[in-house]
């Protein structure tokens, strides 16, 4: 006999009966992503050099991470890898969202301990130097390889956590000794939470797509879109498969899709999906 | 007075009855993402010589899931750089730790290997591509492997949980 106690909290417009893990926001017997830690900074570029700003995070493996960054001059942020670059955002936005130079941002792991935001100024140099740019780096406590689905590891950390504090492990596991990986809930790691999904089967067209995110400030976002064979969904701003510029980005008030490509191979998306998170990026 | 059961958890250092939305380490107002599998993916590719040519090679997985999930990680026709004739087996999670301005996603101008991670509502399938514009290249024999990470929630609908 299963003698586990689950905790489920199930949506408000769902049953908590029901046996389809979409209707629930917590079950103790699924796996979240979590936020090990947050680093926010402003950061100071200098043109033609690449900046790099490091954050540790003491996990010992490498977690999945999610970067960030925002172009300063037209306050638009994009997550990495990415390279914002001229052509996105001149003519396609206007002249209030114009910028005159590039940036480029990514997120790698230095090690099993330490990760690393990089910032560079692209090809078109910015015009002042230094430049201020904001920039955030989410590490989470899942590691990117396949550890969670793999035999839980019980009493893998040597020391007994007996603070007070709120904390649910991974079913097997001993919660007072379990490592980040094998918690489902613990109240030092952020829960990141999705409000919103903005979802946009109308195709290529002439013009940007540009929706109202609901917040008053900038949230953080996975961009996915559908293209490739016509058929399938690939995680990314889309234009990476034109050579690497960003097509979907958000400020604090809109969420932004460039769908119009004036290239060579004209633009295949047929579907985006946005998903926003409480989280925000600007702090 | 609302008889509904609130739960809240507040970030760290941040009283709960003060905090605003962007404070909340976890709400029930709005959705978690839920992990439903991880797992990995491999190609093995031959060693081979490609002339003004593109080779595509696959390999896909049915996900179980009858609906188009969430998945990580972010891999949309990455590039290779290391040496395509004597590079040896590598990770492709680890592409996205070649350094800018070159990028992950370097342009495609020369001979080249790229990787793409895409999924539909039955499959989710690792991608590489090798081609040749102009010339030859030599290319050598190796494996290409991806973790990836399948999420519960679905992808491809409206949702807004603010009202």
């Amino acid at each position: 006999m299963d003698d586990e106690i689950v905790i489920k909290i199930v949506r408000p417009d769902k049953n908590i009966a029901s046996q389809d893990p979409r209707d629930f926001i917590l079950r103790t017997d699924t796996n979240m992503l979590k936020i090990l830690k947050e680093d926010y900074a402003e950061s100071s570029v200098v043109t033609g050099n690449i900046f790099t700003r490091n954050i540790a995070h003491g996990l010992g493996y490498k977690p999945m991470v999610f970067g960030y960054f925002e172009h300063p001059e037209n306050h638009t942020w994009h997550m990495t890898p990415s390279i914002v670059d001229i052509p996105n955002t001149n003519g396609y936005l206007g002249s209030e969202k114009a910028i005159t130079w590039g940036l480029a941002g990514n997120l790698i792991h230095v090690d099993d301990d330490n990760v690393q935001m990089r910032l560079y100024d692209s090809i078109d140099a910015m015009p002042t130097s230094p430049t201020v740019v904001k920039n955030k780096a989410y590490i989470m406590a899942d590691p990117r390889s396949n550890a969670w689905y793999l035999p839980g590891q019980d009493n893998d950390a040597e020391q007994v956590d007996d603070r007070l504090v709120l904390k649910i492990a991974r079913p097997g596991v001993d919660v007072r000794t379990a490592s980040p990986e094998n918690l489902i809930l613990d109240d030092e790691m952020n829960i990141p939470q999705n409000y919103r999904i903005v979802h946009d089967s109308t195709k290529a067209g002439p013009n940007p797509i540009i929706v109202p995110h609901g917040l008053d400030y900038p949230p953080m976002f996975f961009p996915y879109y559908r293209g490739l064979d016509d058929q399938y969904w690939t995680f990314g701003n889309f234009g990476y498969a034109f050579g690497g510029t960003s097509r979907i980005f958000v400020d604090e008030t809109y969420v932004y899709v460039l769908l119009s490509y004036s290239g060579t191979p004209p633009n295949p998306v047929k579907d985006v999906s946005i998903i926003l998170m409480t989280e925000p990026l600007n702090e | 007075m609302s008889d509904e059961i609130v739960i809240k958890i507040s970030k760290p250092g941040i009283d709960l009855r003060l905090a605003t939305r962007k404070d909340m380490a976890f709400s029930i107002e709005y959705d978690t993402l839920k992990i439903y599998q991880t797992g990995e993916m491999s190609i093995d590719l031959p060693a081979e010589i490609l002339t003004a040519e593109g080779v595509i090679r696959e390999t896909t997985l049915a996900h179980g899931l009858s609906y188009v999930p969430i998945c990580y990680p972010m891999v949309g026709g990455m590039a290779y750089t290391g040496n395509l004739q004597t590079g040896g087996d590598y990770n492709i999670n680890d592409l996205s730790e070649i350094d800018i301005p070159g990028g992950p996603y370097g342009p495609f101008d020369g001979p080249f290997e790229a990787s793409t991670f895409f999924w539909d509502d039955e499959v989710i399938g690792l991608r590489i591509t090798r081609g040749v514009l102009i010339g030859s290249q030599i290319y050598g024999a190796r494996n290409v492997k991806l973790f990836y990470t399948i999420l519960y929630n679905r992808l491809d609908e409206e949702l807004n949980l603010l009202n």
